[in-house]
């Protein structure tokens, strides 16, 4: 099934993260619910790659998998998850430890309930090197939290650094908690929903800040949200989830200029364009299913309007479609199709619209 | 609570400023709004236990049987130099008061510091990790609380043989569920705030999480228990004496003063009403702070006084 992304990934030696048939269940009392269900997706250095989805589409359980923090009774089933040469998958408690926060850091959704209130911002922020004491620096501690909170544009940060939670607005908790996920220096952020709590220009200067901050530490950023606003600002591949799967992969320019999923489509569809006046904004029919009682075959076919009788009976394989990074795909039986025909044409008169 | 501190704080930013009062009135205030009174006594308390042979008048435990019974300096037949009298051997009531605080302040000390460690310990590890040390926890706070606690120490007693150390040994035995219950209870809402997932996150393993992240969040309300917690102690502590199972002779304290004091209490009510008195007053002391204290702990009281 996945020959043609194996061989893609192997070819990829800037490949920070390499997720790879991931599938995480939570075993509740009322039956088995896998919540994220064979998710394939890669990240590479400097890479900013958005992982989209409604609310309970698997998204955060997708980012709890890899920091391997899913809570009970969730389980990763299987997959792998490829993180400078180990599976994060099998390597001990211990060693997660050490990646966590050092390696792979993470910004919650919540700065105002993220930040202790009875600890200083500079203390929350040293606390990352007792955590990680091989991180520390060799000069003052206070220092080199000064330097990380002035990195994500604190004003005045020595004075400010030993005033408490309580004294910072939303979005500065927020700069802080990208410095504690920043503060040595890891390969990998994860940041789930960012800006969610965040008003509109606020926002727009954490999304800023995320992008000054890869182009300064070259990190990659595993961006979780779902709004495709802010995908279309800062990320460089798109990942769709819905109910638990990768609908569509690919990078951001072929997934907004071609979507392929019907999915994408209707979501993209209902995204409010300037200049543009609507009755009302399009919307997609129906409601998300419920993971543990999942209809048959494709996931999306009660609310699909493209859905043939394959779509209902068999869920879809992942098939490769054309882009820039070469691994992305799409999982629907009339995409399929339909690109199949498409590059039929295409050979039939090699113009060539594979990159 | 963080998103309310910051409620609090802007309120404040927009009250007026505080009025200049008057001196009668300024004095009332700082009366009301500090804890002038325990902490009045407690210092007394304190001075009288570790300089006891400085304050007292008298040897505590000399008899003298030509004195017996005298009233205090204010009643008829009383002298200045037996303040409060003296008990039925002629002992001074007053110096038997300022040596029986020591046992007080010993006491109180030792098990509330014991009880706070054992109970806010046990609390967290119960409120964090839930499950069988959560149960095995809960099942003997549920048995304590259950458990007509005197009775139980009585029995307790009998068996370990009265004595200051025993009376400590009860004590924390009994008072240590108290705390591990409110401290679970506190942990039980703390493990599920967004920044106990952060510093998990960045790499926190489980004793930097409690002593960073949880304790100092539960440190309040341990505080505010531990002051509350005194005067349970103190009335304890006298019960157990009162009944001739704390502390043992020629130790002095105040249950035990009253214990001996009540067969002449027709005749010399002092012997009862002063040692009664002095736990009375230590012990409402202990509440007043704990209240106090809460209060300004408290975020969403702060400026309730005004």
């Amino acid at each position: 099934m996945t020959e043609q992304r194996t061989r893609a990934s192997l070819a990829d030696a800037d490949t920070i993260l390499s997720v790879r048939n991931l599938r995480t269940y939570f075993y509740t009392r009322d039956g088995v619910v896998p919540a994220v269900d064979d998710v394939s997706f890669d990240i590479r250095r400097g890479e900013i790659v958005g992982l989209v989805g409604e609310s309970g589409s698997g998204k955060s359980v997708t980012a709890r998998s890899i920091m391997r923090l899913v809570p009970v009774p969730g389980r990763i089933v299987s997959g792998e998850m490829i993180f400078q040469g180990r599976d994060l998958v099998g390597v001990s408690e211990g060693e997660m430890r050490q990646l966590r926060g050092a390696h792979i850091g993470m910004v919650l959704q919540e700065p105002m309930a993220s930040l202790n209130p009875v600890l200083t911002i500079g203390d929350q922020v040293g606390e990352l090197f007792a955590y990680h004491p091989d991180r520390a620096p060799d000069g003052s501690r206070d220092d080199a939290v000064a330097e990380i909170l002035q990195r994500v544009r604190i004003p005045d940060a020595v004075r400010r650094m030993t005033e408490f939670p309580l004294s910072f607005s939303g979005g500065m908790r927020q700069r802080v908690c990208i410095a504690i996920a920043t503060a040595c220096r890891p390969e990998l952020v994860i940041a789930d929903e960012p800006t969610t709590a965040l008003d509109v220009t606020i926002q727009a200067q954490v999304l800023d800040l995320l992008l000054a901050l890869r182009a300064e530490l070259g990190v990659s950023v595993l961006f979780i949200t779902h709004d495709l606003g802010v995908v279309a600002e800062i990320c460089d591949s798109v990942a769709v989830m819905y109910a638990g799967k990768i609908v569509e992969y690919n990078d951001v320019e072929s997934i907004f200029a071609r979507p392929q999923h019907p999915y994408t489509k209707a979501l993209l569809a209902s995204l409010p364009r300037l200049g543009e006046r609507l009755a009302h904004l399009p919307s997609i029919e129906g409601q998300p299913p419920d993971l543990g009682d999942l209809p048959p075959g494709c996931s999306f076919s009660p609310r699909c309007p493209a859905a043939i009788d394959r779509c209902r009976e068999q869920a879809p394989d992942a098939t490769a479609i054309p882009g820039a990074s070469g691994s992305g795909h799409v999982r629907c039986f009339v995409a399929a199709d339909m690109l199949a025909a498409g590059a039929a044409t295409a050979n039939a008169a090699p113009s060539g619209s594979t990159p | 609570m963080a998103r309310s501190d910051a409620l609090v704080a802007e309120r404040d930013f927009f009250l007026p400023p505080p009025r200049r009062l008057g001196g009668l009135r300024r004095a009332l205030r700082i009366f009301v709004r500090y804890p002038v009174f325990p902490i009045v006594i407690w210092t007394t308390v304190l001075l009288f236990a570790f300089f006891s042979p400085l304050v007292a008048p008298h040897d505590p435990f000399t008899l003298s049987l030509s004195d017996r019974l005298i009233p205090p300096a204010w009643e008829e037949g009383g002298s200045t130099s037996n303040l409060f009298g003296t008990d039925h051997l002629g002992r001074d009531i007053f110096s038997r008061i300022v040596y029986a605080s020591r046992v007080t302040v010993i006491v109180v000390s030792v098990t509330v510091l014991a009880t706070a460690a054992i109970g806010t310990f046990l609390g967290m590890l119960a409120g964090f990790f839930g499950g069988v040390v959560d149960a095995v926890l809960m099942r003997f706070v549920d048995f304590q609380i259950a458990m007509p606690g005197l009775l139980f120490a009585v029995m307790l007693a009998t068996v370990l043989q009265p004595g200051l150390r025993n009376v400590i040994f009860i004590i924390i035995f009994f008072f240590w569920a108290g705390f591990a219950r409110l401290v679970r209870a506190e942990v039980l809402s703390l493990r599920e705030r967004d920044f106990v997932a952060l510093s998990r996150v960045a790499g926190a393993g489980w004793g930097r999480i409690f002593l960073r992240h949880l304790f100092p969040n539960v440190l309040s309300t341990v505080m505010v228990i531990a002051t509350l917690e005194i005067s349970s102690v103190i009335v304890f502590e006298s019960s157990l004496s009162f009944l001739g199972l704390g502390v043992v002779p020629p130790t002095v304290s105040w249950g035990q003063m009253l214990a001996e004091g009540r067969e002449y209490m027709s005749v010399a009510w002092w012997s009862v009403a002063i040692p009664g008195l002095a736990i009375f007053i230590v012990a409402l002391s202990g509440n007043l702070f704990g209240d106090w204290l809460r209060d300004v702990l408290d975020p969403h009281l702060r400026r309730a006084g005004d």
